[in-house]
């Protein structure tokens, strides 16, 4: 008996061992790794010696101004992008989960973005707001408005990403939304309207109340995509942060700090912080999803 | 009657101008990728091109060494992907089919680190690349990525949706568990691996900031990272860049156009990003 | 092939699914684990087949310890109750993986399966997938995959529990031809006394784990153990009447009726007794011949026969099974002869 335990613990191990071995150098080792490296003032990365610890990291970042301006453009960011695309897209999703035909037709078109390279799509992008020649200007043109330049404009690049980000990641909260919408039961419906509820109170009443778990899964989820921003931003601005710095996010100070400046340990710092705030948001986020399960 | 005719075309109006939001920027690079150069720098733009300047595309593809690219992306995308989906069905199956000690702690640890967003890890894992001096290579791009704890997750709740009878009953058929594994087991998730495997082509294809940065070479760029350089150098010559970036785009669209019910049914029930 | 299960147990947690099981299964028998649902049927089949580890105790196969031996490695044949068939398989596929898994070429399993399939009367359904396939034409692929590659036990658990009544009992006898036509040792679970005692050779009783009695139909049904066997076995179900009995006089006085029955001919050591009568044992007959009367509370007719209720007095009831004979009617005082009674 006692050999035929061990022999089941091996074969266990034989199973998850190339999975473990990468989860391990890759995903485990770094998480610990970056939390210590936080704490590293004075180190050779190469040889890994550490020659001081310290809290100065911290001190550094903190009173960073290009920190407190990633920051900020950064909430900026996000107070923008996540009320606005959960509107737009629980309202096409209600839209399309009306009696519609085509509906899948509809679906897979918003869903296009999602699926394409970000790279490409700000390159797209980019050429569409070009200052002279750009599809924006032409179309507000239009409306007798007069040319803008639109990418060196810093009062312009929360909106612009705000906008690309909304467009990009449409298609993906409807169908998440539709899929929410589906799970109710019709039987609500049909008894609020033999109750005499209109269109409206039916959605304030049923439809609203009902969807909630999937609003605040897809309220936390954006807001921690939010605060990862960063491929939109390099693209749209050719490797740069933006006029005066106005696409400087937190996970583009991570990256400058890390790979145009080598300083390792400062960007373990505020990819530390960084860290912190999502993982507020998680937590946010198991709490609401284990008290709806309670009704 | 009436009210309903127009609530019925608002409903469509709504639809289809959502639908040219989303569709004039496709079209917007589609055209500008055929339109001869003396057609692009025009005010008011032109839709439909004079004469449809394929050339642009031969032109984008010798303008820098997009093949090359191309065949990196394909490679990269090809081996993170079977690497990933082989590492899952085996530790999915240790969870879903296997008792051993420590189980149920293993699982917990890996699901608690789920909560730690990659951009924290990119800065010791280049560090632990630089050390076993993988950088710039193929290694670096590939293997990180060829386990997914969620992928794990994902198929293991699967698996256990198979019943257990199954799994005896083949064991009494003289079935070891490996083979039990790839003649049971997989045939069986095949709708749930399909999905997956659509999902991490699309996340590997269109990866961004780690082929950025762990690879310093022309050589081992993949499409996204080289189209981000290449948009950089080509200046206003618009339409030779949007035949490139459509160069990114195709592959995946191509996939989408035949499998988006995969696509999107997966997406759908797991609620994660391509 | 002979089994032994020697000082058999098996712990769930704090449970004891089973519990110190000794018996012996002869070469070529039909043996049935009854009990009701969590008695530890089913998981003394698992232990057989080595799904499950004993938790201390052994099990041969023949001589040979068997407690480390894997189930692939068994060489034996199980039926489940859902029938467990691989459902992306055709039925001939689903023959076949057992030969598939000995390594045995292509063509020569082919041979056997349908060998197989029409030996279970199948072979019209080779290509079909088990989701086409009616209840009991599964269980037919379920026992063909089973005993494809000839094994030396065939293991069915609770296998006709997923059909209708009608088709229970048509299975139930297909199985029985079966396994006298291969001549297979056979370990079948069910909680249904009746198909227990239709089909086995001998059938082991448990409850709660714990060993009840192991015997023939016959042997168990006439002469139980204990009250749990008696009670268990049977339909309508035995009825039982509190006795005291009289050293002196060798009389059983029943309940507090002031009826009596003779004992002379039972050995009894005790006081307090309860006596089991089965009712196809309450004969109704002549006065003279009565040992009591009953007054007919209610008539239930069953087809064949009728299950009569009645009062003994001091409103103890008991049941008995007639035929049509007897013009039966509510309210009437039957004389009743007690032909055989038990004694716990």
């Amino acid at each position: 008996m006692k050999k035929l335990s061990k022999n089941k613990e091996l074969k266990a191990f034989f199973y998850l061992l190339p999975a473990l071995l990468i989860i391990v150098t890759f995903k485990i080792y770094p998480i610990i790794k970056s939390f210590t490296m936080a704490f590293y003032t004075d180190f050779d990365y190469l040889s890994g010696t550490v020659y001081e610890r310290g809290l100065s990291n911290f001190q550094y970042v903190l009173t960073d101004s290009d920190f407190y301006l990633a920051l900020k453009n950064t909430f900026f960011f996000v107070l923008g992008v996540v009320p606005l695309s959960i509107i737009i897209s629980l309202g096409f999703a209600l839209l399309l989960n009306s009696n519609i035909k085509c509906k899948n037709f509809f679906r897979s078109i918003y869903f296009l973005p999602f699926i394409t390279s970000t790279v490409a799509l700000s390159t797209i992008w980019r050429w569409i707001f070009n200052g002279e020649y750009g599809l924006a200007n032409y179309l507000i043109g239009l409306f007798g408005i007069d040319k803008i330049n639109w990418l060196t404009n810093p009062n312009l690049t929360i909106p612009i990403l705000v906008l690309f980000t909304v467009w990009k990641y449409m298609g993906y909260k409807i169908i998440i939304f539709l899929a929410g919408l589906q799970n109710i039961d019709e039987k609500y419906y049909l008894s609020a309207k033999i109750d005499g509820a209109n269109k409206w109170e039916i959605f304030k009443n049923i439809t609203f109340p009902l969807l909630s778990p999937t609003l605040s899964f897809i309220s936390i989820t954006s807001i921690i995509d939010a605060f990862k921003i960063f491929d939109q931003v390099f693209v749209l601005y050719s490797g740069s942060t933006g006029p005066l710095k106005s696409g400087l996010t937190i996970v583009y100070y991570i990256f400058n700090k890390f790979y145009r400046h080598w300083q390792f340990s400062i960007a373990a710092t505020a990819a530390f912080i960084l860290f912190i705030i999502i993982l507020i948001f998680t937590v946010i986020q198991l709490k609401i999803s284990k008290r709806k399960t309670n009704y | 009657m009436m009210k309903r005719i127009i609530s019925k075309f608002t409903t469509y109006t709504i639809l289809i101008i959502g639908a040219l939001f989303i569709l004039v920027p496709f079209i917007w690079m589609l055209s500008t990728s055929l339109k001869p150069y003396n057609e692009v720098l025009i005010m008011p733009p032109k839709f439909i091109p004079s004469k449809f300047m394929w050339e642009n595309y031969r032109i984008a593809l010798e303008a820098a060494p997009f093949k090359r690219y191309f065949l990196n992306s394909l490679f990269v995308t090809t081996m993170i992907t079977m690497g990933e989906i082989l590492t899952a069905i085996l530790a999915a199956f240790a969870f879903s089919n296997l008792n051993f000690k420590g189980k149920d702690i293993l699982f917990t640890v890996l699901m608690g680190t789920m909560m730690v967003p990659s951009e924290v890890l990119t800065i010791p894992n280049f560090v632990t690349l630089s050390k076993l001096k993988w950088i710039d290579t193929y290694k670096a791009l590939i293997i990180p990525w060829c386990a997914s704890i969620y992928s794990i997750f994902l198929l293991k709740q699967h698996f256990q949706s198979i019943p257990k009878e199954l799994y005896y009953a083949s064991k009494v058929d003289g079935c070891k568990d490996f083979k039990f594994l790839w003649t049971m087991i997989v045939p069986l998730s095949k709708p749930a691996i399909v999905t997956l495997t659509l999902l991490k082509v699309i996340g590997s294809w269109n990866s961004f900031m780690w082929p950025l940065i762990v690879t310093n070479s022309d050589k081992l760029r993949t499409l996204p990272v080289a189209l981000s350089a290449f948009s950089n150098e080509v200046g206003t010559d618009y339409n030779i860049l949007m035949a490139a970036t459509n160069l990114i785009i195709i592959p995946i669209m191509i996939l989408y156009i035949f499998l988006q019910k995969h696509i999107i049914v997966g997406i759908s029930k797991s609620g994660i990003k391509g | 092939m002979k089994i032994i299960l020697e000082n058999l147990n098996k712990d769930f947690n704090e449970v004891k699914a089973v519990n110190n099981l000794n018996i012996e299964i002869k070469d070529g028998e039909l043996v049935s684990l009854l009990g009701p649902s969590g008695c530890g049927k089913s998981t003394t089949l698992f232990l057989i087949a080595g799904l499950h580890k004993p938790t201390s105790g052994n099990i041969y196969f023949d001589d040979e310890l068997m407690n480390n031996i894997e189930p692939e490695d068994r060489g034996i044949g199980m039926v489940f109750q859902n029938y467990a068939l691989y459902p992306h398989m055709s039925v001939l596929k689903n023959i076949m993986f057992p030969l598939k898994m000995q390594k045995i070429n292509k063509k020569e399993s082919e041979k056997l399966a349908i060998e197989m399939a029409e030996l279970t009367k199948i072979e019209d359904l080779l290509d079909r997938k088990p989701s086409q396939l009616s209840g009991g034409q599964q269980q037919r692929v379920a026992i063909a995959r089973a005993l494809v590659k000839k094994p030396k036990l065939l293991l069915l658990d609770e296998p006709l529990s997923n059909l209708d009544a009608r088709l229970r009992i048509e299975m139930r006898e297909e199985i029985k031809r079966i396994q006298k036509e291969v001549k297979i040792t056979t370990v079948f679970v069910t909680h249904d006394q009746e198909e227990a005692m239709s089909i086995s050779d001998k059938i082991l009783l448990m409850k709660d784990g714990i060993y009840q009695q192991y015997d023939t139909p016959k042997n168990m049904y006439t002469n139980p153990k204990n009250k749990f066997v008696a009670e268990f076995l049977g339909n309508p179900p035995i009825n039982f009447i509190e006795g005291r009995f009289n050293k002196d006089t060798k009389v059983i006085r029943l309940g507090n009726t002031g009826l009596t029955i003779d004992g002379k001919d039972e050995e009894i050591d005790k006081e307090i007794l309860s006596i089991g009568i089965r009712p196809e044992d309450l004969i109704i007959t002549d006065k003279e011949k009565a040992n009591f009367e009953i007054t007919i509370k209610s008539l239930q007719t069953m087809g064949k026969e009728i299950y009569v209720m009645g009062d003994i007095g001091e409103n103890k009831d008991i049941v008995l099974v007639t035929s049509w004979d007897h013009n039966l009617v509510v309210g009437e005082k039957v004389p009743i002869h007690i032909r055989k009674f038990h004694v716990f």
